[in-house]
């Protein structure tokens, strides 16, 4: 779709009347993040468009944006999620990018807002499949969210080869020993 | 909003549930000692839960004697004899949450005859939550102004499941860390945080059909039409909460009742949550 048609303008609007329209469709659709989304990618098309066309432009674009996402990570990794928080809101809506999304999930999970955080989380990962940590994040709140708290049962941890008790060490040896006599050697003399 | 977290008696050891029903019976002897007999009637198993983690992060524990209850003499239970200022804590915020909720209720009420009934027991919560305060005036100040807060998410009927979930939770977070002296302070306010909001979500779902019918503010009801994916996404967000909350409290590994607490959040949640779905479908 024409991207000035989502914001309701005519091809060729000026820079300012794009960001007022803008403005004012994200005010109106605030609450839909589908409607959101769609007005966020025709507004960075417009943008882009408007910067030349090439690619040149919004990878730089990225690198600054990624540039201070380190910061946020520090910030959430230091524990002082509400300085985080704001730096991410201080970011125009135009370079917000899957990294962007999963750090905002990730200061809303510590914040307890759990629902707004798995949106994020999927967007993330749905602008990156590719990424590991995106992935898990949003795997981790699927998973919670169908089976709720579980704790392991403490008698299936130590399932396994681990589990190897006095009599299974007997049994072993008995069950070489039956093995060497059939074939014509002997592992335990006495029987 | 009363008494949703409840204990799930048959994955509880002998043991653990007489710990529990001790601690249930120590708060309702300090409601009667502290507010008089009638204030008893007012106990439910979610302040238990709030005099319980409380007692269980607390430095020194809380011993237990055992004694006779006066509503029922022929049945023993187990008294705590210390941890008195977390018991008179919980049993003050019990009587000033009842005010809010009868101010609340006549607030929201439709029908004039109940609304008068909340009029003739105000005055006497009204008194209560004023012996309360002179104790505990912090709590009086959290409750209130999240209750304004509340107020405010409702006008604005909100979709955000978060949004509304807020106040509640905040409530529950900020009446586990008041006065509370723990080094593990972040993680009990996130613990109180996920209680809080889980006690919302499961009332709002509880509330559902109540609310649509009288066409009051509930963020399920705003968020979807059908019934049936209602019902799903609703128990997903709270068993999603529930998770957290598990995780949290691996975290904040108590002092003491630990197997209590684990197994409210394991079956105790889970168990509540298939009642109000059953409910729900009736």
């Amino acid at each position: 779709m024409n991207p000035y048609e989502v914001l309701g303008l005519a091809p060729g609007a000026s820079d300012a009347q794009v960001r007022a329209a803008y403005k004012e469709k994200a005010r109106l659709f605030a609450d839909d993040p589908a409607q959101m989304r769609e007005i966020d990618r025709a507004y960075d098309e417009i943008v882009m468009n408007q910067m030349g066309g090439g690619y040149s432009q919004p990878q730089s674009d990225y690198a600054q944006g990624s540039v201070s996402l380190g910061e946020v990570r520090a910030k959430i990794n230091a524990g002082r999620v509400d300085e985080a928080d704001s730096l991410l809101e201080a970011m125009p809506v135009t370079l917000r990018s899957a990294e962007w999304y999963y750090l905002k999930g990730t200061v809303q999970h510590r914040k307890g807002w759990l629902e707004d955080a798995a949106e994020n989380f999927d967007r993330a990962a749905q602008m990156e499949p590719g990424n590991g940590e995106y992935r898990r994040a949003r795997d981790t709140i699927r998973q919670n969210r169908s089976a709720g708290y579980r704790t392991e049962d403490p008698n299936k941890k130590n399932d396994g080869c681990l589990n190897c008790s006095a009599c299974d060490m007997c049994s072993g040896l008995l069950c070489a020993d039956c093995c060497c006599e059939c074939m014509g050697g002997d592992l335990i003399p006495c029987c | 909003m009363f008494g949703y977290v409840k204990a799930y008696k048959p994955e509880l050891k002998c043991k653990d549930f007489d710990v529990y029903q001790g601690v249930y019976c120590s708060l309702c002897r300090r409601l009667g000692r502290d507010y008089g007999l009638l204030a008893r009637l007012t106990l439910n198993y979610d302040f238990a839960l709030l005099a319980l983690a409380r007692l269980s992060a607390a430095e020194e524990c809380c011993g237990f004697e055992a004694s006779r209850c006066s509503f029922n003499p022929t049945k023993k239970c187990l008294n705590c004899t210390g941890g008195a200022e977390h018991l008179a804590f919980a049993a003050a915020a019990a009587m000033i949450m009842c005010y809010y909720k009868v101010l609340d209720n006549i607030a929201d009420e439709r029908s004039w005859f109940k609304r008068l009934l909340f009029y003739l027991i105000k005055p006497y919560f009204s008194l209560k939550r004023k012996q309360a305060m002179k104790k505990f005036s912090q709590i009086d100040e959290v409750i209130a102004e999240v209750m304004r807060q509340q107020t405010q998410t409702e006008r604005s009927r909100t979709a955000s499941i978060d949004a509304a979930a807020h106040p509640s939770a905040l409530a529950m977070s900020r009446l586990l860390t008041l006065e509370m002296k723990t080094e593990k302070s972040e993680t009990l306010e996130r613990f109180g945080y996920l209680v809080g909001r889980w006690v919302y979500l499961i009332d709002a779902l509880d509330d559902c059909e109540k609310d649509r019918v009288s066409g009051s503010y509930n963020v399920f009801n705003l968020k979807f039409e059908k019934e049936e994916e209602k019902k799903e996404y609703a128990a997903g967000a709270i068993r999603l909460t529930a998770a957290e909350l598990g995780e949290c409290f691996e975290a904040l590994q108590p002092k003491r009742f630990g197997a209590i607490l684990e197994n409210i959040i394991q079956f105790g949640m889970e168990n509540t949550l298939q009642k109000v779905l059953k409910e729900e479908s009736k």
